[in-house]
């Protein structure tokens, strides 16, 4: 009995620890993070927020729709869909209220823009952790 | 790793490496020297779309008609927008529609708009808009006319009405915006004041003709009411309108028209609803137009009250298919929806003041750049048939089906 329940419990981590297992936010070195939440970073992806909080510029770098990681990012950290995201992009730069975000090629681009682009943010997936360098990782609240 | 193809939707250009060149941008602003900081980043990007078109009966749109297939449908659009800074961007759109003989293809400068940030934290944030600005409308006005935002090659017709479409689609004039995040939701607000296009096709829906006499002036207050969850799972949007048309009559004074004015009165709300797999959208719209400061032919009905609804559902089957459904209703006066009344004066067929449109259509994103779409609309009543195209009126029929195919692609 107390076996099969230590079994489930270690089969609910395991789902928990797979659920949970969300993309890493990566901005440029030296960027305000202090106002970081959920909110503020979808406020950030949707293009609604432009600067960090101490007046930089910000600038979003994204993969593309298909990209496996972005799926990810998208639907586990924004808790919203690609095709939204895609959708908001389009009717601001179509209506001149907005611009989009930049999108890059590949993980490897990804980490040499956030690291070389004053402001910018990105993301990579966890299993990419080992090769960031020269970003800092954010954590989300 | 994975890797994509480089396949960009949007072109982002950094200049930063070009800091001298960013010196004359700094410089044409060290006036502004708060507008001022190191971006200096340039967007750009557009599509170019092609439809087929024909219709079931003599009842012609977008110069499809009774079996005859149109090619007169093509869209092109391209956009870029410079931001010197991140409090200011500069944004224009120049675009092309060739739709039958509603519009010619001739390119028109979409929208060029500055757009200062007055804020944009956490916080509240808000700014303000000057130039040619879309007009906020709905969900989908300020973005219809591009395939890539659409849910369908024809919007319901009913609510983006393209015969009156030149009237809705720009102002040359100022717009103030905000928005307030409220927890979980988000509250956006935007106020525009200015002149919208005014040109033959404004006259032709409004006068029922293209006459020696012409709106002289055109004056618009679009104020639009936002409330959205911050995932945008839902949202609701509210938008009241008020567009004010001058009149000098020309020289042959036809239909016996003074110098007045034309009002219009327009307000809508709409609903939408999105899951990963499907979204579920409504909107309903009242218009009112008064022309009893015209006079003439129009003292026998001075105005009317629009009435229209519809209820669309988008099913993502796959991650490139989707379908979708939707019921559209038009009443051209919502207190003769039969068109029991008026019809008989003017001598128009009573079908012509309602549509029903009953719209099945399917879409097949081929690659991130480029989709097609299919749809066949089922309709009865002629209310948004393009009286430009069809100006025999007598000859229109009550039910008809109409047919649309369309590819676009994007840069």
């Amino acid at each position: 009995m107390a076996l099969s329940f230590r079994t489930f419990l270690f089969t609910c981590l395991l789902l928990f620890s797979q659920l949970s297992k969300a993309e890493v936010v990566i901005v440029h070195p030296g960027t305000d993070t202090t106002l970081f939440s959920a909110n503020y970073l979808r406020s950030i992806f949707t293009m609604r927020t432009t600067r960090w909080p101490d007046q930089k510029p910000m600038r979003v770098f994204v993969l593309s729709d298909k990209h496996a990681v972005h799926k990810s990012f998208v639907k586990q950290d924004l808790e919203m869909f690609p095709y939204q995201l895609r959708m908001v992009w389009d009717r601001a730069a179509f209506s001149g209220t907005g611009y989009p975000p930049i999108e890059v090629v590949s993980i490897t681009e990804m980490i040499n823009q956030v690291q070389k682009v004053e402001g910018a943010i990105g993301y990579v997936d966890d299993a990419s952790k080992p090769i960031l360098k020269g970003v800092e990782i954010v954590e989300v609240k | 790793m994975l890797t994509t193809p480089v396949n960009r939707y949007s072109k982002g250009l950094r200049l930063s490496k070009l800091s001298k060149g960013s010196l004359l941008a700094a410089g044409l602003f060290s006036s502004m020297s708060v507008w001022a900081d190191t971006a200096t980043d340039f967007y750009w990007g557009g599509f170019v779309s092609q439809g087929v078109v024909t219709t079931t009966q003599e009842n012609t749109f977008a110069g499809g008609s009774d079996g005859d297939i149109s090619t007169s449908l093509r869209e092109m659009a391209v956009y870029g927008t410079w931001r010197p800074s991140s409090r200011l961007h500069v944004s224009g759109q120049l675009m092309s529609r060739r739709s039958g003989s509603l519009s010619d293809g001739s390119p028109r400068i979409d929208y060029l708009l500055a757009d200062f940030r007055f804020d944009s934290c956490e916080c509240i944030s808000a700014g303000a808009r000057v130039g040619r600005l879309k007009i906020p409308y709905g969900f989908y006005n300020d973005t219809r006319d591009v395939p890539f935002t659409r849910p369908s090659i024809v919007l319901p017709q009913s609510i983006y009405f393209d015969q009156a479409r030149d009237l809705m689609l720009s102002a040359d004039g100022v717009m103030g915006y905000v928005s307030v995040p409220f927890e979980e939701h988000r509250l956006d607000y935007s106020l525009l004041i200015g002149q919208p296009e005014k040109d033959d096709n404004v006259e032709y829906i409004y006068l029922g003709a293209g006459l020696s006499g012409h709106f002289s002036r055109a004056l618009g207050v679009v104020s639009k009411l936002d409330f959205s969850d911050m995932r945008d799972r839902w949202r609701l949007t509210s938008t009241l309108g008020h567009i004010a048309l001058d009149y000098r009559p020309g020289s042959a004074r036809e239909l016996g028209l003074q110098k007045g004015q034309l009002d219009i009165k327009l307000a809508t709300i709409g609903a939408e609803y999105n899951t990963e797999r499907w979204s579920l959208t409504a909107e309903y719209a009242r218009q009112q137009i008064d022309w009893s400061d015209l006079g003439g032919i129009f003292s026998v009905k001075p105005e009317t009250d629009l009435e229209s609804y519809y209820l669309q559902w988008v099913y993502r089957f796959t991650e490139r298919w989707e379908l979708l459904l939707r019921y559209d209703q038009f009443f051209y006066d919502r207190n003769d929806r039969d068109g029991s009344e008026l019809p008989a004066v003017l001598g128009l067929p009573a079908h012509s003041q309602w549509t029903k449109d009953f719209t099945v259509g399917l879409g097949w994103q081929i690659s991130e750049r480029l989709s097609l779409r299919a749809e066949v609309h089922r309709l009865n009543g002629t209310a948004w048939l393009p009286r430009r195209e069809n100006t025999d009126a007598s000859k229109t029929k009550e039910d008809w089906s109409l047919y649309l195919l369309q590819l676009a692609y994007r840069f």
